[in-house]
């Protein structure tokens, strides 16, 4: 159950949208820095209709300027399945229409912010956009939402019920959220919490433009490891670690959130190649995503770059293991390999 | 009237969120709704409605009377002081 990233796009804390390098340049975050915020881009270009645009809060424009942006860049493929995965949806708008629910005793309630405030805005909204009504769907999976997503693209793709499938994973920070979270214990312990939006053109078919290929992926709950998925995921592809060039590991910095990932990171040979990349993203349910983007672009670029922390070597990028870990709870597996041309 | 005039088309870039429009661009005769105007839309009618009870106390009861009510800052602005209490 393969599948071909045609074009993707991310909006990040990083400068990652609309750019031909890599991680070349990163933004460092300070020690006492908690929240990782993105890098917006100018969005009066993005998302040219000011009548849609002006009523979209920060993570629709950022979902919706991502998405447009994954599929311009795919020379005119348009999508005929549009995906979105959110752990907290329009949070901002959902905290704005509840403010306003208690301030007016329950009346008065403005349409605006409660028609936004849906997980699916996004998805229709990029739909509307781009004239496409076809399958939509929205995943709502907290620290599995992206997975679901992609796992559902994936078997569009393979049941032959989509050619052409556009998946992204999009989540905000709002300081609500942040507060709420830290008063609960998040945050405190090295891991910073983070947003974005990042979004993947995934084909059926290989085209000479593509990517990087999507080979598998698996999740699993950290609760019920015994410490063999990583290794039966990699059996049921035919591999073992030694045919992994590069682990990247989705370590949010909290040594307790991350004990699965960390436990098994311990087992990997002496010398293997890994990169982390939740340092640069921040921690968010929708994370793995931007794990996802980077292993592309190593697959892409054939270099790691500093900005991924790489320790060991690897004699050029073939396979790439993705494993990503959310508070520990929810652990996933994806496993990309770069196309031959 | 004027000073009526001009809170509410400060109300009105708040409320709904008007981009690149400052409340001096308003023209207080040109229609809010369709071509020639601010270009707004139901959902912008009904944030209006809204507006009107939390910052008046007016409630436009008859939905007929919403389109010569809400033609233009004008219009909005003779109904408040016609109807406000």
């Amino acid at each position: 159950m393969k599948c071909y990233i045609r074009n993707m796009s991310a909006i990040s804390p990083q400068p990652t949208f609309a750019t031909d390098s890599f991680l070349s340049s990163v933004v460092v975050p300070s020690a006492d820095e908690k929240c990782l915020k993105a890098i917006e881009p100018d969005y009066k270009v993005c998302i040219k209709e000011a009548g849609l645009r002006r009523r979209m809060s920060h993570v629709i424009k950022m979902g919706v300027a991502s998405a447009l942006n994954c599929v311009e860049g795919a020379n005119g493929t348009l999508p005929d399945a549009i995906i979105t995965a959110t752990g907290l949806g329009c949070l901002a708008d959902t905290e704005k229409f509840l403010q306003s629910i208690i301030d007016n005793d329950e009346r008065l309630l403005n349409p605006t912010s409660f028609i936004q405030s849906t997980f699916n805005t996004i998805g229709g909204q990029v739909a509307l956009l781009l004239k496409c009504p076809c399958y939509n769907f929205t995943y709502v999976h907290r620290g599995f939402s992206f997975e679901s997503a992609l796992l559902d693209a994936m078997m569009q793709l393979e049941d032959g019920d989509a050619s052409n499938v556009l998946v992204g994973g999009i989540d905000e920070v709002t300081d609500t959220e942040f507060r709420v979270m830290e008063r609960m214990g998040f945050w405190r312990s090295g891991a910073k919490m983070g947003e974005g939006a990042q979004f993947f053109l995934l084909s059926s078919q290989p085209t000479s433009q593509d990517v990087a290929q999507i080979t598998s992926l698996r999740t699993f709950l950290a609760s019920a490891s015994d410490g063999t998925e990583v290794e039966s995921f990699l059996d049921s592809c035919g591999l073992t670690i030694k045919d992994i060039d590069c682990v990247l590991l989705g370590e949010s910095g909290d040594a307790k959130m991350d004990a699965t990932l960390l436990s098994w990171k311990e087992s990997l040979p002496a010398g293997k190649m890994q990169a982390t990349f939740k340092h640069l993203c921040g921690e968010y349910q929708t994370a793995s995503s931007f794990g996802v983007w980077c292993a592309a672009n190593l697959l892409r670029y054939q270099t790691v770059p500093d900005a991924l922390c790489p320790v060991g070597k690897a004699e050029g990028l073939r396979r790439i293991l993705v494993f990503n870990s959310y508070r520990n709870n929810n652990c996933s597996l994806f496993l990309l390999e770069k196309i031959d041309r | 009237m004027e000073e009526l005039i001009s809170n509410l088309k400060v109300q009105l870039v708040e409320s709904l969120n008007l981009e690149d429009v400052t409340p001096a661009d308003i023209d207080t005769e040109a229609p809010l709704f369709g071509d020639g105007g601010l270009g707004l839309d139901s959902i912008d009618a009904l944030e209006i409605i809204i507006l009107l009870e939390k910052h008046y106390g007016l409630h436009v009861a008859d939905p007929k009377e919403g389109k010569n009510i809400f033609y233009s800052v004008r219009t909005l602005a003779e109904y408040i002081t016609a109807n406000q209490k």
